[in-house]
């Protein structure tokens, strides 16, 4: 038989943020006269969506639709400050910085609807339609196009909020060790399954199925996104992905996308998942960082589950089809070797 | 440099414009001529996000000399899109959350364009197949699949859950 | 530098006299898979450029079971001309859809190793090149074609214009070995016809793809296959001969350690389908 099966688990608990000297990320929002809102980031979007959230977030927050949100995270010279999109942070900072901007920009564009209205603040609400309402009279509204154009032109005032999203700096406890480094975690486990060819040493990976532990979903179909393609960069980086092959020459460096191996849309395996909601205490209505998990442990669930098809325990990635054969092929010549008294895990090999 | 001016059809239209010896048609598109959709990548055809349509056939614009695409019906994305929405490749890839950092998208809609005018009704098989020379890094290619599929069944009548 | 002129010659005397005037300061393109990742890059920097894919070269030419191909057919064209099955998969797995949309057969006999993929296919059916000067034209066979290491028996002047096939006898397999799918490149591809009277090999033609600096043919292999059948033994002395006799390139994709594990592996596979074949007709 030259093809064996096995099934490997992996299991991660992961920080969402990271201690530096202070963690901050801000936001700023302010009104035109369109009745649009703008939320000014540096936090930048990289495909995984951020802007998307954060417009959802900012709808909510300033009860307004998500229509009339238009997120700039154009530049990280003038815009305000943020530490970077990483370390899964992105949703969870800037989407508390957001809120924290929308509750002060929305006060003020109740101050100026209340003022059109002739009513007290506290009474307004917005429809989350784009209209301001006065509680108990519902002939009485402003739409927020209105509202605006009242500040800017009428009122002579900027509808406007400033906000922060911030962890501060922790030291480690001298006597203790003891430091509180991140704002949340957020848990994974991963199941795959791999046929490893033992001729070639290629390893196929059937299935992946994992599940995700990572507080309120912003957005189901960000997730998703994020899940599929983490699953499958992280097969890239368990079986394919090195700038450094391990052959000795610097030539043997890729030099172009056809020497950089990825595995292709035909390699992708069958995944599926489940995610469980457990709001986090320190996120934006509970949120959690997914980003970086859904890549991370695919790759030792398919190391484990390599070991449990052969018996070997690999300790480098990628595992290339050279990798397997020749830790193959060292466990043969130990086995050859006469028994020497050693604990070995696992103990696949008679 | 002995720039030379040529006449190239993009999108049902004639344009002229001075192009360099081996200038890349890529290139000739996106800088001179705006067709901002078909993106520079790896100018080296092996990462397909400059595939364009020349007469019909994807091709990868990098490694096409502009000059020798005198004379052929080049299609970009711009030209597939009609002018009030999206076509059903499109509507697919958005439907299905296809994309994420929309790098490869363009070529891979021109790939999938290109796939479907000749295979109304491909299997996933033919359609990773068909897609193999456009990378993407972020979705894990699955959502691709799915949004070609979804196309496919929209473009032949049989509707599209959306999901 | 720069490129001085890119020349888009019409006829073949145009093609050739340019050839003669300016020889190695002239680049040949057909397709450009090759050479303009070298001029996007600014690895190289030819003087001038000649395209040939306006020469009416992308031609198929059959008759008494021999074929010719015109050396800017295009693997697609391949895929669209050729029924046989042997060249079909070999056309199917050089590059993704784009790339076999533009490259040639004639520019993938000038692949840099591990490339060549349709070549390899054409060195098993023992093709011959239609080579042509302005006042000369000859044949010469693929494996005179291949001098060495980057280097081939054309001359600067030359064109290499045509592929000519043999009628093919016998069975035939094409297998390339790729970490994943195309447009992934070759660790190895194999490539075999094989011809037997009563189960006994008489000719054998095994051309291997990622075992040198270019496509090459196994003859050792080959001998120790010729006047047997294909029965375990002869099969595993054959891969085994095919191994050793290699000398694989190393890149980034594979090692040459691996290369030659897999070359005894997909040849041994290779003789043993074929071996089916015969049990199976």
């Amino acid at each position: 038989m030259s093809k064996r099966r096995g099934t490997g688990l992996a299991t991660v608990n992961y920080p969402t943020g990271m201690n530096l000297g202070g963690d901050p990320t801000q936001a700023l929002i302010h009104s035109t006269t369109t009745g649009n809102f703008v939320v000014t980031l540096s936090s930048t979007d990289l495909g995984q969506g951020l802007k998307t959230a954060m417009a959802q977030i900012a709808a909510d927050a300033m009860g307004v639709p998500v229509d009339n949100i238009i997120v700039d995270t154009g530049d990280t010279d003038t815009g305000p400050h943020c530490m970077g999109t990483f370390a899964s942070r992105g949703t969870h900072r800037a989407g508390n910085a957001v809120i924290d901007a929308a509750d002060e920009a929305r006060d003020v564009l109740m101050e100026v609807a209340a003022e059109e209205l002739e009513a007290a603040p506290s009474d307004l609400e917005p429809d989350g339609d784009g209209n301001i309402h006065v509680l108990g009279a519902p002939d009485r509204s402003i739409s927020v196009m209105d509202a605006a154009m009242a500040a800017h032109f009428e009122q002579g005032r900027t509808i406007s909020g400033r906000g922060i999203g911030f962890k501060p700096k922790s030291d480690v406890d001298p006597e203790t060790g003891e430091m509180d480094p991140d704002s949340t975690e957020a848990h994974a486990t991963v199941v795959t399954e791999v046929e490893v060819d033992t001729e070639t040493g290629e390893v196929d990976v059937l299935t992946v199925k994992a599940v995700y532990e990572i507080g309120q979903m912003v957005n189901p179909a960000l997730v998703d996104g994020q899940i599929i393609g983490g699953a499958w960069m992280g097969m890239a980086h368990a079986l394919y992905e090195t700038t450094d092959p391990y052959y000795p020459d610097i030539d043997h460096k890729p030099g172009s996308f056809g020497e950089y191996s990825l595995p292709g849309p035909s390699e992708v395996p069958d995944i599926e998942y489940e995610v469980l909601e457990i709001p986090s205490q320190t996120g934006p209505y509970g949120v959690k960082g997914i980003g970086e998990m859904s890549a991370t442990p695919p790759i030792p669930a398919i190391v484990n589950a390599i070991k449990d098809a052969i018996g070997v325990q690999i300790t480098e990635i990628p595992v290339t089809p050279e990798v397997v054969l020749r830790a193959l092929e060292d466990e043969k010549e130990s086995s050859e070797e006469p028994p020497v008294a050693e604990n070995r895990d696992g103990g696949d090999e008679p | 440099m002995s720039g030379k001016i040529v006449e190239l059809t993009v999108n049902g239209r004639t344009v002229e414009e001075i192009v360099d010896p081996m200038e890349p048609l890529q290139s000739v598109l996106r800088n001179k001529l705006g067709n901002m959709a078909t993106k520079t990548g790896c100018k080296q055809g092996g990462c397909g996000s400059c595939t364009v349509l020349v007469d019909g056939e994807p091709i990868v614009s990098c490694l096409l000399p502009a000059e020798a695409a005198v004379g052929t019906e080049i299609t970009t994305l711009e030209g597939i899109t009609p002018d009030d929405g999206l076509a059903p490749v499109q509507e697919a890839f958005r439907d299905h959350f296809a994309m994420q950092c929309g790098y490869c998208t363009p070529g891979m809609i021109m790939t999938a364009e290109a796939l479907l005018e000749r295979n109304p009704d491909p299997s996933r098989a033919e359609i990773e197949d068909a897609i193999s020379g456009n990378v993407c890094r972020c979705t894990g290619y699955d959502p691709i699949v799915d949004a070609i599929e979804a196309a496919s069944e929209s473009m032949n009548g049989q509707g599209d859950d959306g999901a | 530098m720069t490129i001085e002129a890119y020349y888009r010659p019409e006829t073949l005397e145009e093609a050739l006299d340019l050839s003669a005037e300016y020889r190695s300061s002239l680049d040949i393109i057909s397709g450009g898979t090759i050479a303009m990742p070298a001029i996007n890059e600014g690895k190289t920097f030819p003087a001038r450029v000649m395209d040939i894919r306006d020469l009416d070269l992308d031609f198929v030419e059959s008759s008494n079971g021999e074929r010719t191909l015109g050396a800017t057919l295009t693997l697609t064209g391949v895929l669209e001309k050729i029924d046989e099955p042997f060249l079909r998969d070999a056309a199917r797995h050089t590059g993704g859809w784009s790339i076999r949309n533009m490259g040639t057969v004639g520019g993938n006999l000038f692949s840099p190793p591990p490339l060549g993929d349709f070549a390899v296919a054409l060195l098993a059916l023992d093709a011959e090149i239609e080579v042509q000067q302005r006042d000369e034209q000859r044949w010469i066979s693929l494996s005179e074609f291949y001098a060495g290491p980057k280097s081939t028996a054309i001359e600067a002047d030359e064109l290499v214009t045509a592929v000519r096939l043999p009628p093919i006898d016998g069975d035939t397999t094409y297998t390339k070995y790729t970490r994943s799918q195309e447009p992934a490149r070759a660790i190895v591809t194999v490539a075999v016809n094989l011809e037997r009277q009563d189960g006994v090999v008489e000719t054998v033609r095994i051309a291997l793809n990622g075992a040198g600096p270019h496509p090459v043919r196994m003859h050792e292999a080959e001998d120790i296959l010729e006047g047997e059948r294909l029965e375990r033994d002869a099969i595993e002395r054959a891969a085994e001969a095919a191994a050793e006799g290699a000398d694989p390139p190393e890149d980034a994709i594979a090692s040459a350690w691996y290369r030659r594990k897999m070359i005894r592996h997909h040849l041994s596979n290779a003789l043993c389908e074929l071996r089916n074949q015969e049990e199976t007709k």
